[in-house]
């Protein structure tokens, strides 16, 4: 026999035959059905515990007597939701906090939407902005008069010479690089026609200068390309 | 209940009267013949009916939803006292009046009950009480614990088939 089963889902009316009928009580089919899952044993067995237990709860219940009188503080504590509900019908906006929680999930649900439609329309702005004519600005600067060493000893003056020319050498080579890497996120066509522009500013800055071209790897390769 | 809902004390009364012997009983056996607790229990339950009145549907059974609340009261209760780690046992308060030998018979069945069902877990020892102590219908405790009713079914089986090899003294008389 096995009473390891789960018998009351396997057997609907076990239940109901445990608590009406001993098992000598049970007819042909109901015997034929139970003696598949349980012995005589078991199956009084269940039935005796369920009785006592149903008994026992039975005269518990007779015993004991609760009071059935109201208690003061209950009566109290619906006045005082009395009057809270009168602030609330004051004020309607305060109604939100009574909703339970889905009232809350959607609202946080619709400003996190708003949120992310905001952020997605900014986006968009950025992507379709125009490319300015001219992306050079010219400021006027008024350089400060600082000491140009002129006081200074030969061997001080020639270093210094040194070093500047380094600084200008440097700063034409990395001017251009930064330029180009630091051109705001925009569509590939965008990005190459201000390549290119930065590119031919700097041609032409060159050009004024007097200096050959064929010196910047980088232009030539840009001539190379446009070509 | 929808007097409640509107205040009227009268409403609360009538409620108070219909359940709350039931409920006493309910929270008294949850906590193991402790009728003091069960008391207690009961009042915070109807002071927490006056809280929720907004959130009781009309349409539903009101008995179904006061048991709903009171076993979430005593699962909390549970999880409560497991933190405490307080395993001291409530003596029995019961006012016995009838029979003084029967009394006496089921007093030691009562506790022998208690004791076995302090060791069957929460979900069990509700779906058994609420099916045996307040006679509930299967489908009424599945909603109430909120599980499908051959669960209800398979714990109301495997408490018994429990409280059948572990109370003794019933066998012996």
């Amino acid at each position: 026999m096995s009473m390891n089963h789960d018998l009351f889902n396997i057997l609907p009316g076990l239940e109901n035959l445990l608590r009406k009928k001993s098992f000598v009580e049970l007819d042909q089919t109901e015997l034929d059905s139970v003696l598949q899952y349980l012995s005589e044993d078991e199956y009084e067995e269940l039935r005796t515990t369920l009785h006592t237990v149903e008994d026992c709860f039975r005269s518990e219940e007779k015993s004991i007597k609760p009071s059935i009188r109201l208690n003061p503080a209950l009566t109290g504590a619906l006045l005082t939701k009395d009057k809270k509900n009168n602030l609330l019908s004051q004020y309607p906006v305060l109604n939100i906090l009574k909703k339970p929680i889905p009232a809350y999930q959607v609202v946080l649900l619709m400003t996190l939407f708003f949120i992310i439609v905001i952020f997605y329309r900014m986006e968009d702005k950025n992507f379709n902005q125009p490319v300015p004519v001219a992306d050079n600005k010219f400021e006027e600067e008024k350089i400060v008069e600082t000491d140009t060493g002129e006081n200074s000893p030969p061997e001080a003056q020639h270093l210094t010479a040194t070093a500047q020319k380094k600084s200008k050498k440097r700063h034409n080579y990395i001017g251009l690089k930064e330029k180009e890497n630091n051109l705001p996120d925009m569509n590939i066509i965008e990005k190459e026609n201000r390549k290119m522009v930065l590119n031919n500013i700097e041609i032409t800055s060159f050009q004024k200068k007097g200096k050959n071209i064929s010196a910047e790897p980088n232009l030539i390769k840009f001539l190379v390309t446009a070509n | 209940m929808t007097l409640i809902q509107a205040k009227k004390e009268h409403a609360l009364e009538e409620l108070y009267k219909r359940y709350s012997p039931k409920m006493n009983l309910y929270f008294c056996r949850m906590f193991y013949g402790d009728y003091e607790k069960g008391k207690d229990f009961t009042h915070d339950l109807f002071l927490k009916v006056i809280e929720k009145a907004s959130y009781f549907n009309t349409g539903m059974n009101f008995s179904t939803w006061l048991y709903t609340l009171a076993s979430n009261m005593c699962k909390n209760e549970f999880k409560k006292e497991r933190i405490r780690n307080d395993t001291s046992f409530p003596s029995q308060s019961s006012n016995f009046q009838e029979d003084y030998e029967r009394q006496i018979d089921m007093q030691s069945f009562n506790e022998e009950l208690y004791i076995a069902l302090k060791e069957i877990d929460y979900e069990h020892k509700t779906a058994f009480l609420l099916r045996y102590g307040s006679e509930l219908s299967i489908k009424e405790i599945a909603c109430i614990l909120d599980c499908p009713e051959g669960t209800v079914k398979s714990r109301l089986y495997y408490t018994i088939k429990y409280l059948s090899k572990k109370l003794t003294i019933y066998k012996q008389s």
